[in-house]
C-alpha cells in the first residue's frame, strides 16, 4: 500500500530536520527503504537536509564567537552580550542540537511545542482572528504531541 | 568570524527554506531575532536585509492583505546558489567557518 501523505511528511521530516538515516526512518514510518531512497533522490532531501545542519551551525558559529568575546574582554561583563548568549542558548540549545543520536523523545516533544509556540507568536503579531479560531484547539494538539513523542518512547 | 556574515547566512537560509515563496518581515524576524542580540539588533537586522537586497540575494515586495499592509522578502535564484554552497559571496557566510 502507498504510503500516505502525512506518512511522507514524517519521513522527510526525520531525514532532513533531525538528520535520521533512512533505515532509521523506515522504521519509525514504515515505509521501505528503496522507497525513501527514490523519492529522496527524486525530491532532493539531501541538499535540503544539509541546508537544515548549515541553519543550525550558523547559530553555533554564532554562540562560540559571542561565547569567545564574553571570556576575553577585560572589565565588567556586557550585558546586552551576555543576555544574547542566553537567548541564542534557548532559541538553540547544544543538548537538543549538539548530538543527535541523543535527542531524548521528551527533547523531540520540546522542540514541537516550541514550534507551536512560535506559530502562535507569529499569528498574534499578524492576524490575531485567525489565532482566536486556532487557540480553543492548542490543548488538543499539545495532547496528540505528547501522544507521538511520550506515549511510544 | 564575522557576525554580520553569518546573519546575512542565516537570513539567506530561512529564507531557502521557502523558496520560491516569500516570507512576512514578521516571521523572518522572530525566526531570526536570537541572532540579533542588543539594543541594535533590529538596527542591524535590517542592515543585513538591505544588504542582501543591494547585492540581489534577496527580494523585497508589499503585500496588502485586508488593509493592512506586510512586507514579505524572498531568496534570489542566486541567493538560492550562494545558500547551497554553489557559490561563494564573500560577504555571507553559510554554515561553519570552516565549511562544513
Amino acid at each position: 500500500m502507498a504510503a500516505d501523505p502525512t506518512a511522507w511528511a514524517q519521513a522527510r521530516a526525520l531525514a532532513v530536520d533531525e538528520g535520521l538515516t533512512y533505515a532509521q526512518v523506515s522504521e519509525r514510518t514504515g515505509i521501505p527503504v528503496s522507497t525513501i531512497q527514490k523519492r529522496a533522490s527524486a525530491e532532493n532531501w539531501r541538499d535540503a537536509r544539509k541546508g537544515s545542519l548549515d541553519y543550525i551551525e550558523g547559530f553555533r558559529a554564532l554562540k562560540r564567537r559571542l561565547l569567545k568575546q564574553l571570556l576575553e574582554t577585560e572589565g565588567p561583563v556586557n550585558v546586552q552580550d551576555a543576555r544574547g548568549l542566553r537567548e541564542l542558548e534557548a532559541s538553540f540549545p547544544e543538548h537538543r542540537y549538539g548530538d543527535k543520536a541523543v535527542v531524548t523523545p521528551a527533547q523531540k516533544l520540546e522542540v514541537a511545542g516550541d514550534a507551536v509556540e512560535a506559530i502562535v507568536a507569529h499569528l498574534g503579531d499578524v492576524d490575531p482572528w485567525l489565532l482566536g479560531k486556532i487557540r480553543p484547539h492548542l490543548d488538543a494538539i499539545g495532547k496528540l504531541l505528547e501522544a507521538r513523542y511520550l506515549d511510544g518512547a | 568570524m564575522d557576525e554580520a556574515k553569518i546573519r546575512r547566512g542565516l537570513i539567506l537560509l530561512a529564507l531557502h527554506t521557502n523558496y520560491p515563496h516569500p516570507v512576512r518581515d514578521a516571521m523572518l524576524w522572530t525566526q531570526l531575532r536570537a541572532a540579533y542580540w542588543g539594543e541594535d539588533g533590529p538596527k542591524a537586522y535590517g542592515q543585513d536585509l538591505a544588504w542582501l537586497e543591494r547585492t540581489k540575494l534577496i527580494g523585497r515586495q508589499a503585500q496588502s492583505v485586508q488593509g493592512r499592509q506586510y512586507t514579505l522578502y524572498s531568496i534570489t535564484e542566486d541567493g538560492v546558489l550562494v545558500a547551497d554552497h554553489s557559490i561563494v559571496n564573500p560577504g555571507v557566510q553559510i554554515g561553519a567557518e570552516d565549511g562544513r
